[in-house]
């Protein structure tokens, strides 16, 4: 039921759930269906394990009903307020733990693949193996940036918002992460060689 | 040396490559169609689009269950929300089952020992007060004791 009270919460816009949601739970719910999802994908990329997603969607929504009284619009909207609690998360997740992002790619993409395509599944698999472990060698800034578009699909202009930059400057910090991604593959497909021409050599003189 | 001309048509070259990538990256988003002429850059630059084509696929989306979202959303706002739930109990019930189980029974082993350390205590307590007790009646100076 979305309707109570006499607010239409389905149809409501963000702002105004926000300020039911202030003394209205059901709002409060409502923002939480719309944004869940979102949330979850960008820390399970930004992670790397299901475990920590759902610790750190759990602690940013928790923290975003304990702020949301305090929480004013003023060019901030409750989309980007939000990702930048979970962003906040993110960041000292890495922090403290100062661990490496490690996704597990058999879990989606190759068993995806397979399913999707199963003649090409292994080629597809290892081209996009590659381009998820140059993703992860990519500095902060430029992951979360891949992760708000192409994960959580999200505009310049919102992804903007969230990382306190102007359209402008998210589409040349998009194109140079571009160039800094196809160095990193061509390192790393160099050392790829190198290793298979050191193989090659220990093979002969065996 | 590079002319001045020349830094221009670079700048306006790389502010075109930049505006069509954004153009790509927003038309990938939405799985519209995007078309433009690519001509006008070098091969390494075409690459990029292609870069981000395969990006555009490399992240599929990922569905969390159906029993975290609807355990927090009740965690959140459901009735037992009055009551603030500990930290410590949220992410308890957050753990994977096998750790909760482990550690279940880990406490329950714990608990056991400390019990049966205590027992043994009370026990031997018991059984040195009435050895006292025993010893204490036969030093008694008492004439019926002795």
């Amino acid at each position: 039921m979305t309707v109570s009270d006499g607010r239409d919460y389905a149809a409501a816009d963000d702002s105004t759930l926000v300020l039911w949601a202030r003394e209205d739970k059901t709002a409060f719910g409502m923002l939480y269906e719309r944004y869940a999802k979102k949330v979850y994908n960008y820390v399970y990329y930004r992670t790397g394990n299901h475990h920590d997603a759902e610790d750190l969607t759990a602690r940013t929504w928790q923290r975003a009903m304990l702020h949301i009284q305090n929480y004013v619009e003023r060019g901030l909207p409750f989309q980007a307020w939000l990702y930048r609690i979970a962003h906040n998360l993110v960041a000292n997740w890495h922090r403290d733990q100062n661990r490496r992002k490690v996704i597990p790619l058999d879990d989606f993409v190759a068993s995806r693949l397979r399913a999707e395509a199963p003649e090409h599944a292994a080629e597809e698999e290892d081209e996009q193996r590659r381009l998820v472990e140059a993703f992860q060698r990519l500095p902060e800034e430029r992951q979360q940036l891949i992760v708000l578009k192409f994960v959580d699909k999200l505009s310049n202009q919102e992804i903007g918002q969230i990382m306190e930059r102007t359209e402008g400057a998210i589409k040349s910090l998009y194109h140079r992460t571009l160039l800094a991604l196809r160095e990193e593959l061509l390192r790393q497909e160099t050392s790829d060689q190198a290793e298979a021409l050191r193989r090659a050599k220990e093979e002969q003189r065996r | 040396m590079t002319t001045h001309d020349d830094k221009n048509r670079i700048s306006s070259t790389e502010e075109r490559l930049t505006e069509l990538l954004a153009q790509q990256a927003e038309a990938l988003a939405k799985g519209a169609k995007f078309e433009a002429d690519l001509s006008v850059f070098s091969p390494v630059e075409r690459q990029l689009f292609a870069l981000a084509a395969s990006l555009s696929t490399a992240f599929p989306p990922v569905e969390p269950s159906a029993e975290f979202l609807s355990r927090l959303k009740r965690e959140l706002i459901g009735e037992s929300s009055k009551i603030p739930v500990p930290a410590w109990l949220m992410r308890w019930r957050r753990l994977p089952s096998g750790f909760q189980i482990a550690a279940g029974l880990s406490g329950l082993t714990i608990a056991a020992g400390l019990t049966l350390l205590g027992v043994r205590r009370v026990v031997d307590l018991r059984g040195k007060s009435a050895t006292t007790a025993d010893a204490d009646s036969s030093l008694s100076l008492n004439p019926a004791n002795v």
